[in-house]
């Protein structure tokens, strides 16, 4: 995984990077509320200097659907 | 914020170590400002403010940003965030999480769209009548609001005002409509003003403004605005905490009180030892001279809001002093200035001398030079002086000085307008002392008019001043919130002593305070302060004199009882009650001293001769 990702997913929820794992969910982390989530699209887009659409916003459910749509912005 | 920052935020080990990081960071955008908070959380031990956030729009990384500003002037915040849109439930039940927060300060963020859908959305939809209800509505709603937090809470309240959109739905014709948009948020933004504008408890925040000068269209995120009735994105949030730091600064007390100022370069273009009188710049006309006629023209301003305007200058005094004499468009005269060090002296002396004869600390002075080699020395060697850096074109001196919080107050009494007016009498009254040789006689000869009063409400704005802003002569340093002083006035279990003085050399003013606890038997000194412009008069001995009579020589009481809390600032008073008779109790530790004077041992003490004058109404 993109070292960048993971520095960034683990700041925002407060884990270690060795937690950042693909399979991290909404469901797995208790820490994944809904103002963790803004701000973890907050940090997304400044960080990655991409525009993520609402929907996409809504796909982000885990780490690997994080991973794809920074990807395809980025690509 | 680099690497190297970040690596430091996680690594520092105590409070003043993050404070010392943060400060050196400029900016933070959201994601530091997440780590930042945490680290401010991992560290911060207890809290010096606790501050209630109520709001009908996501507010809940405000706290976050205020936090980290808040730390940067060393200020632990606490926060609480009042559940979405919930803010008259948390003021009517009892058991709330606002009620049991115990806040200093409630912040109340009220925004139009979820307010009053009408307005925001159909506004061209509604007549005069209907606008002017919506309006009332409202207003009656924050006269409420305001109601409910003065009588269920101590807290401050700061209520923000209304956000005129950008663009009005009329488009251009707005201003032609019978009652446009842009009318109906100023006419509702003065209600709030002319509300509360006499009300210690309330202060309206000026939002509009701040987002105003950050850019309203680049003040939201339309996203985050659907996606999480998120109305602020991090600029706003950001700007908005800068503005409420100014109101924590000022309710804590921390506003500078003096600037001193350079000559060449800073107060006028150009040297006067080189370029001579008529060569500096200074005055209308001319582009260099304006950029200083105005610099001068703030600092006039700064001078009109109390703040104690001084001179420190490596020049010849002649040279300096034609200048005024000379140029008298000049916004400044020679008389605005409390002290003038103008000499080939070095900097940090000329400061600490100015601090000596004002009888200031060191931490309440702030320092402006063009010269980047002086700010440096000053930094170094007077670390407590507050030395703002200035960009190298003389143009943009003013904007950056405009937008430091160094001098804020919470309101402007009497006595900060006529400061200026008793530091030169005290500088004049210190230039009496030193041509007579005998320290009683100068005393006795100063006219001394001592008045001592029981506080009334409309006292209330400087005594909450003296107890949040009086470092040295102050014997517990108890930082009473308005709304506690508010409670003493009418408390019938205490007495809150004011008193002031006047000479020959004019009127002080309300210069000090005295809080007596009434108990059975015997009357206790909660406060005793007296501000440092009065002090090494024997108007303290002269208060305690009135309270021994009052209490004990004339009274019914067996004793009084007093106690002295050290800081590092009130060394003045450390032996203060030893002097007026009392004896020690119980000797606590080092830091905390209770002392008693019992009936049999009071007596009145000698003080210089003065003019007593009671207005103590005795019930």
């Amino acid at each position: 995984m993109d070292e960048e990702i993971k520095e960034l997913v683990a700041e925002v929820f407060n884990i270690k990077e060795n937690d950042v794992v693909p399979t991290l969910s909404q469901d797995t982390l208790d820490n994944w509320d809904s103002l963790n989530h803004l701000k973890l699209i907050t940090a997304v887009e400044e960080e990655f200097d991409i525009n993520l659409t609402m929907d996409e916003i809504d796909e982000i459910t885990n780490i690997e659907k994080l991973i794809s749509v920074i990807n395809l912005h980025k690509s | 914020m680099d690497k190297l920052q970040k690596q430091q935020l996680k690594q520092a080990e105590d409070w003043a170590e993050l404070v010392d990081v943060l400060r050196a960071i400029d900016e933070f955008n959201s994601r530091e400002i997440e780590l930042a908070f945490r680290n401010i959380e991992r560290l911060k031990e207890g809290s010096d403010i606790k501050i209630a956030f109520l709001a009908n729009h996501t507010i809940d990384l405000l706290p976050n940003y205020l936090s980290t500003l808040s730390a940067r002037e060393n200020l632990k915040t606490e926060n609480y965030i009042a559940p979405y849109n919930q803010y008259f439930q948390e003021f009517l039940t009892d058991s709330s999480g606002l009620l049991t927060f115990d806040a200093d300060i409630i912040y109340l963020d009220l925004s139009i769209p979820y307010l009053s859908p009408k307005i925001n959305n159909s506004f061209l939809q509604l007549d005069t009548e209907q606008k002017m209800q919506e309006l009332d509505r409202i207003v009656d709603s924050m006269q409420q609001l305001a109601n409910l937090a003065k009588q269920k809470t101590g807290a401050i309240l700061l209520i923000s005002n209304f956000v005129q959109p950008s663009y009005p739905q009329a488009g251009i014709a707005d201003f032609q409509l019978g009652f446009g948009e842009a009318e109906w948020y100023a006419r509702l933004n003065l209600k709030l003003i002319e509300l509360f504008r006499d009300d210690p408890r309330v202060f309206v925040v000026d939002k509009n403004n701040v987002l105003a000068r950050h850019g309203k269209t680049a003040s939201t995120s339309a996203k985050m605005y659907y996606l999480a009735k998120m109305e602020l994105n991090e600029h706003a949030l950001s700007a908005l905490s800068a503005e409420l730091v100014r109101y924590l600064k000022a309710i804590k007390g921390l506003s500078k009180k003096c600037l001193v100022l350079d000559l060449d370069n800073t107060l006028w273009g150009g040297v006067v030892g080189e370029d001579g009188v008529e060569g500096v710049k200074i005055g209308k006309g001319y582009p260099e001279g304006e950029v200083f006629y105005d610099l001068q023209a703030y600092y006039q301003s700064l001078k009109q809001r109390g703040v104690i305007l001084a001179v420190a200058s490596k020049n010849n005094v002649e040279d300096a002093e034609e200048v005024f004499q000379e140029k008298p468009e000049m916004p400044l005269s020679l008389e605005d200035f409390a002290v003038r060090k103008i000499s080939w002296d070095s900097k940090n002396n000329s400061i600490a001398e100015i601090a000596s004869i004002l009888n200031i600390g060191r931490d309440s002075i702030v320092f402006i030079d063009d010269n980047p080699v002086e700010r440096e020395l000053v930094k170094n060697s007077l670390p407590e002086v507050s030395v703002p850096d200035l960009p190298n074109d003389p143009t943009g001196y003013l904007q950056v000085i405009r937008q430091t919080d160094y001098f804020e107050k919470l309101f402007l009494t009497e006595e900060d307008v006529s400061k200026l007016e008793q530091y030169k009498q005290n500088a004049q009254r210190q230039e009496l002392q030193n041509n007579v040789t005998d320290i009683g006689d100068f005393l006795n000869n100063l006219g001394t008019r001592l008045t001592i009063e029981v506080a009334n409400e409309k006292q209330l704005p400087r005594a909450h001043q003296l107890f949040t802003k009086t470092n040295q002569f102050n014997v517990t340093t108890q930082r009473y919130t308005t709304a506690r002083v508010e409670e003493f006035i009418g408390d019938e279990n205490r007495e809150l002593f004011l008193f002031s003085v006047a000479d020959n050399f004019g009127n002080m003013g309300i210069i000090g305070l005295v809080l007596v606890e009434l108990e059975a038997g015997q009357a206790h000194i909660d406060s005793f302060i007296l501000s440092c412009r009065a002090m090494g008069r024997g108007i303290e001995t002269a208060v305690m004199n009135m309270l021994k009579d009052r209490y004990l020589l004339n009274g019914e009481k067996k004793c009084l009882t007093a106690k002295y809390i050290r800081t590092h600032k009130n060394k003045p008073v450390e032996t203060f009650f030893e002097d007026q008779g009392f004896s020690i109790s119980t000797n606590k530790n080092n830091d905390e001293k209770h002392y008693l004077l019992e009936k049999v041992n009071a007596e009145l003490l000698e003080c210089p001769d003065m003019e007593l004058v009671l207005e103590i109404n005795d019930g």
